[in-house]
């Protein structure tokens, strides 16, 4: 496949076109649910194609097929040669890329133990000793526990001569316990809600999580946030633990940084930025002990690979130096547009869909000492952690979220437990607002496989690395 | 892309070497094609072919999924048996009543050759004419140009044999003046002649215009007027969360223990018709199941959810047809969603605000803060203005809700006849068509800058 791909890329390179890219990708994901003891989904899909980029008078075309003959591979080669020329009938902007250097390489993500080889009974086994802890409480009327295990393999060549191939294995699970009494219903996680904590990595990582060994005391909060308390509306001090605070920098910092964003070309759709090219460098985005990164080549983050569906290399860029908003995710046609060079920053939702400004792994940096330390330092406050809900405006200033459990904290103590709570905020004051966060020993890189951008849609597996944070005069219980 | 005879043959083929007691196999082949454009320029344009098999087996109780997308009788054969080991190793899935049997479905038009054979070029020429109305009132123009064709087959071990043939096409286009205002309007047909971009264009311009000079206005609670878009977007939600008899079973529905009560008003009525070329019709649901017309709200009254063959078996009903895709974990839903209109017209529900505010559109709501009460939050775009004294005076800026739905839409006092026909946010042919609606007292609860 890696030579008839080759070979169409330079017969567009004879006809003259500014630039082309081919990429094969092959793509087997496994996914098991089991709820009550009982499989609910138990499934192996595997996809295999290939796409073909093209930029000719300075207007894309893209073309795919899962038809990988070699005459399908020249006549799709074709199509997006004419839709390159169909698209530069529209406009007189045209494309320019950035200089990359040419890349010969093979990568390969390190995996102790191949997801793929481990035995399903040992992975059904896991997932029903967590159901069975879960469902030690009475009240638990959903007990569910779910792992994911994916492999994607890809080529990539294009007209300046790279020629790249990459393997990159991810796993991972989760497990939620539903609590239901007199027509209420509450719902706990572990490690995170909406499926788990992913990595790239071996089966050792979902080994890692314990989640058997967790499924109790989750099945218990479930049972104890039915019987806890409202939590109160005010403005006061919010300690955000390491889930929550994963999604909190996801939306508010993850999506705006998309520079694809910042030119509109997002903006029927998902929308536009609040960081236009105007605030690079200059515009105060959070407090001093802020410092964000867009880190690819952090070891097991979600987010990590070789090289970008460009062929870029992965790269380590800051986004937030104390405060000040410094950097974008970007691509070899934005980067020039503010006098830069791509971070590697295009990923492709498989062989069908065009590369798009994603993020890889976007990260707030530890800071000092541990959650147990903040909140001893905490007079009076909230203390708020794993995801329930998320919502933010299209420029990504207004944000709202919802979260499974909340504790108060009283006199640098976390006392009762606290239900429903909700938090909003507008994000550059609410960034403002952080006055500590937590060192390394508590620092995690979530994993999250489900990013959606585009159309047609397309979802990245992304990363945050956090710690618990505290942010002071915060909007809480805004949904009464 | 494969024939109707070559697929159904393939499928009835490879049934005969399942391993399985009993096998489904979906035949999904699409090729999409899109074009996008920003500021009046094309910078995304991209085509898509794939066929896909999805093998869905049982060996009793215990069943497994796998899929391929090679077309070819072995790689089916060995997604069959990747599907079995699946289920062998499975604990069983009590509630597995076995494969729908057979049942004829009914013949639906959703076919348009325009659709299917429309080029780049037919999409750029159309984004060119969008740009040209955006130039004469001074603005620019964003939006997406899709245009897609899908040949579905399912076929199982139990007879059932169903195919169907759809194309379908969506415009939206978004104008965008120099400070960023925006203002937009969306299409969603079969037929790509059904949808005239000059005139979705002057729309998108004229509500960016009229959306000029924002002026912030206090959160609290108003009368409201959601445009179709808006409707559509939060039974969107709703049908996530509460539409299918999964979500009622497990206690997530606010129709949970509540059918046959009132909980919403009287002129609100909510129904899901996969024949009703209205929309965009799907006859059958993925398990072969032929679709009925589900009446899930009427005049406020919670009537049922919609079934698969899973949940229907457990309540002792018979499936609706709104079984989804065997390889994802969720269970029934509606694809082809209708609100009732009324007998009202648009400027009937604007003469009966003394102070609100309309609505063009929503943006990211959530509908996950308290499903059993139906409690969203999500901010408005693309056109959000005042009404005064039946009349709207001036945009002001975008404001984020919180309200129960449940609440909302007892408080409808009016709906009007005309409605409009949206494609699915979360993408899948289907579509959901719906009036615009004039709700009393809708919660706004925060602001801003924009």
């Amino acid at each position: 496949m890696k030579e008839l791909l080759k070979e169409v890329v330079a017969s567009l390179r004879k006809k003259g076109v500014d630039y082309a890219d081919a990429r094969r990708v092959r793509t087997t994901t496994e996914l098991l649910v089991m709820k009550n003891g009982e499989m609910e989904t138990g499934s192996v899909t595997e996809s295999e194609g290939f796409g073909i980029r093209v930029l000719d008078g300075g207007a894309w075309g893209f073309s795919s097929s899962s038809d990988t003959t070699p005459g399908a591979v020249a006549e799709v080669a074709e199509q997006a040669l004419a839709i390159a020329r169909a698209s530069g009938r529209v406009g007189d902007s045209r494309v320019i890329l950035d200089g990359q250097e040419t890349v010969v390489d093979v990568y390969k993500n390190e995996v102790s133990e191949n997801p793929f080889s481990v035995p399903l009974t040992e992975k059904l086994n896991i997932l029903a000793r967590s159901c069975e802890g879960m469902s030690k409480a009475p009240e638990v009327r959903f007990a569910t526990a779910s792992m994911m295990s994916f492999r994607n393999d890809k080529l990539f060549v294009n007209t300046e001569g790279s020629d790249i191939e990459q393997t990159i294995i991810e796993t991972g699970g989760g497990i939620a316990a539903t609590a239901m009494e007199g027509g209420e219903r509450q719902t706990r996680s572990y490690p995170a809600s909406f499926r788990g904590d992913y990595a790239t990595s071996g089966f050792e990582f979902t080994r890692s999580l314990d989640l058997p060994g967790h499924a109790e005391k989750t099945g218990r909060e479930a049972v104890e946030l039915l019987r806890a308390d409202e939590c109160p509306s005010r403005n006061t001090t919010l300690i955000i633990g390491g889930t929550q605070l994963a999604l909190q920098v996801h939306e508010s910092c993850g999506h705006p940084i998309e520079l694809d964003r910042v030119f509109g070309t997002e903006a029927s759709y998902a929308g536009t930025s609040f960081l236009g090219v105007d605030k690079l460098g200059e515009f105060r985005y959070g407090s001093d002990i802020v410092n964000i990164v867009a880190d690819a080549t952090a070891p097991g983050g979600l987010g990590s690979f070789g090289y970008d569906d460009e062929g870029v290399p992965a790269q380590l860029t800051d986004i937030v130096r104390e405060g000040v908003f410094c950097g974008y995710l970007m691509s070899r046609e934005t980067a020039p547009r503010i006098g830069l060079r791509s971070n590697g920053a295009m990923r492709a939702d498989g062989w069908g869909r065009i590369p798009l400004v994603r993020m890889t792994n976007i990260s707030l940096l530890p800071g000092q000492g541990t959650l147990e330390d903040i909140i001893a330092d905490t007079e009076d406050g909230i203390f708020i952690d794993s995801n329930k809900s998320w919502s933010i405006d299209q420029q990504r200033l207004n944000f709202q979220f919802g979260c499974e459990i909340a504790w108060e904290i009283k006199n640098g103590r976390l006392g009762r437990m606290l239900k429903n709570p909700v938090y909003t905020g507008i994000t550059p004051e609410f960034w403002g607002s952080c006055d500590a966060i937590a060192g390394e020993d508590e620092w995690h890189i979530w994993g999250i496989p489900s990013c959606g951008k585009g159309e047609p849609g397309q979802t990245a597996h992304v990363g945050h690395g956090t710690s618990p944070a505290r942010f002071r005069g915060v909007e809480v219980g805004v949904k009464k | 892309m494969i024939t109707k005879d070559a697929l159904q043959a393939l499928l009835r083929e490879s049934l005969k070497n399942s391993p399985a007691d009993e096998t489904e196999l979906v035949g999904y082949v699409n090729s999409t094609s899109l074009t996008r454009f920003a500021k009046s320029a094309i910078h995304q344009n991209v085509r898509e072919d794939n066929s896909s098999i999805f093998a869905r087996v049982a060996l009793g109780k215990r069943l497994g999924v796998a899929s391929t997308n090679r077309l070819t009788p072995a790689a089916i054969r060995l997604a069959m048996e990747k599907a079995t080991s699946m289920a062998k190793e499975s604990p069983e899935q009590s509630d597995f009543p076995g494969l729908p049997k057979a049942a004829p479905a009914a013949e639906v038009a959703a076919y348009s050759a325009a659709t299917a054979s429309m080029t780049p070029d037919e999409r750029a020429d159309a984004v060119g004419r969008a740009a040209a109305v955006a130039a004469t009132g001074g603005v620019l123009v964003s939006g997406a140009y899709r245009v897609g064709k899908l040949s579905m087959a399912v076929a199982n071990t139990s007879g059932t044999e169903q195919y169907y043939d759809a194309t379908d096409a969506y415009l939206s286009i978004f104008a965008t003046d120099d400070d960023g205002i925006s203002g937009s309007a969306a299409d969603y047909a079969i037929d790509v002649g059904d949808i005239d971009t000059e005139a979705l264009a002057r729309v998108a311009v004229e509500k960016c215009k009229a959306a000029a000079n924002p002026v912030g206005i206090d959160a609290g609670n108003y009368d409201v007027i959601l445009e179709p878009r808006a409707t559509g977007e939060i039974m969107e939600w709703l049908n996530f969360t509460a539409f299918g008899a999964k979500q009622v079973h497990e206690g997530m529905s606010f129709m949970t223990d509540r059918i046959g009560e009132k909980v919403m008003g009287d002129l609100v009525t909510i129904y899901d018709d996969g024949t009703d070329t209205t929309g965009v019709p799907i006859p059958f649901d993925f398990e072969g199941v032929p679709k009925r017309k589900v009446t899930i709200i009427e005049n406020g009254v919670a009537r049922g959810p919609v079934y698969d063959s899973v949940t229907a078996a457990k309540d002792g009903v018979e499936s609706t047809g709104h079984g989804s895709l065997s390889v994802f974990r969720g269970g029934p839903g509606c694809s082809n969603l209708f609100i009732a209109g009324g007998d009202a017209e648009f400027d009937d529900l604007l003469a009966a605000v003394k102070r609100g505010l309309l609505v063009t559109r929503f943006h990211y709501i959530n509908g996950l803060l308290d499903t059993r009460k139906a409690l969203f939050t999500g901010m408005t775009r693309d056109g959000t203005f005042l009404i005064e004294n039946g009349k709207i005076t001036k945009a002001v800026k975008n404001l984020r809700f919180n309200d129960s739905m449940l609440r909302a839409y007892s408080n409808v006092e009016a709906v009007t006849q005309k409605r409009g026909v949206a494609g699915r946010n979360w993408g899948g042919i289907g579509s959901i068509t719906a009036p615009s609606v004039l709700i009393r007292d809708f919660k706004f609860t925060g602001t801003t800058e924009f």
